[in-house]
């Protein structure tokens, strides 16, 4: 789980008052529908569609994440269809080139590389997903599991210490693993 | 729905002398539609949804056909030499459509080995469920992408 110290190059990073950073060559739809909760990192590549919202009038988001979470390079995030907003909460980490299409995630889940997460997926809290797990549409994963295969299935029961593990791993990539 | 345009996002890359588009096809950002020097034409029908970071590659002599009304999910890829798609199917995510491959109408790719399985021929219902997708994009797209 240490996450090797990565290196960015400062110029291609837009830092925001709440300590996100964006990527510059990321690609970002729809700005005006995404929130971000503070501290999270878009990584290069990364490409978050916000584009995709409830056609009609009032604002609405198409895409809420939380603080502390980490999206590394060529993730893909978009909302499940249109009418449903994809939710994620706290310290979630990303690996690359994962596709995620779900409807929420809890805080503390860590999807790894190559992971499709389908439409309107619930992730709840504290949970794994392995590396190329593929996660069917409409699945509901419960706390505190570690999902694996291609259709992915339940394999285990992750730690106790999730909690405390995702937020120490992610706090600290913040804080000092992504320096620029 | 004959006469639609198609609804092309600016980033997207669509490179060949001969690529011949239907109507109503919506080409989400950064899809690759890529014809290579020589190669034969790329036709696609009609109403076909691209995701993002789709490729659709032809190096082949041979003319490459995409039927009406597919759904390509994001990051597949279509690789040239004969292969085909008929209408009505959907490609999964991160699947790939490889060399000499005829995709039958109504086919679903899915998985790590790209299996296709058939699903029943589209009902009236289900065939304006796409639909009214595909006007959904035809409307918001445009609104955060300057389409071409």
């Amino acid at each position: 789980m240490e996450a090797a110290v990565v290196r960015y190059h400062r110029p291609d990073y837009i830092e925001t008052d709440t300590g996100n950073k964006v990527c510059r060559k990321s690609a970002i739809f729809g700005s005006q529908n995404i929130v971000l909760g503070g501290k999270t990192i878009i990584q290069n590549n990364v490409v978050v569609r916000g584009d995709l919202r409830r056609a009609g009038a009032g604002h609405a988001v198409a895409i809420a994440i939380g603080k502390f979470c980490n999206l590394c390079p060529g993730v893909i995030v978009r909302p499940p269809y249109k009418t449903y907003k994809g939710v994620f909460s706290d310290h979630v980490l990303i690996e690359e080139g994962s596709i995620v299409e779900a409807a929420s995630i809890g805080s503390y889940v860590h999807i790894g590389k190559d992971c499709i997460i389908g439409r309107f997926v619930m992730i709840k809290d504290c949970v794994r997903i392995l590396d190329g797990a593929v996660v069917p549409p409409n699945t509901v994963i419960p706390p505190f599991s570690i999902v694996g295969g291609n259709l992915a299935t339940v394999v285990g029961e992750w730690t106790d210490a999730a909690q405390e593990v995702m937020e120490d791993v992610t706090t600290r990539f913040y804080n000092q693993g992504f320096v620029g | 729905m004959a006469g639609q345009s198609n609804v092309v996002c600016a980033n997207v890359q669509i490179t060949g002398a001969c690529v011949e588009l239907g109507m109503g096809n919506v080409f989400q950002p950064l899809v690759r539609i890529i014809q290579a020097d020589g190669a034969g034409a790329i036709i696609i029908g009609n109403n076909n949804i691209f995701e993002e970071q789709v490729t659709i590659f032809n190096s082949s002599a041979n003319e490459m056909h995409i039927g009406d009304n597919n759904l390509f999910n994001s990051g597949c890829a279509l690789l040239g030499d004969e292969s085909q798609v008929g209408d009505g199917c959907i490609i999964g995510p991160r699947c790939t459509i490889a060399a000499r491959r005829r995709v039958p109408a109504n086919s679903i790719i899915f998985g790590q080995e790209h299996t296709a399985r058939a699903q029943s021929p589209a009902t009236p219902a289900a065939q304006a469920v796409h639909i009214k997708h595909v006007e959904y994009l035809r409307e918001v797209l445009p609104k955060y992408h300057t389409s071409t």
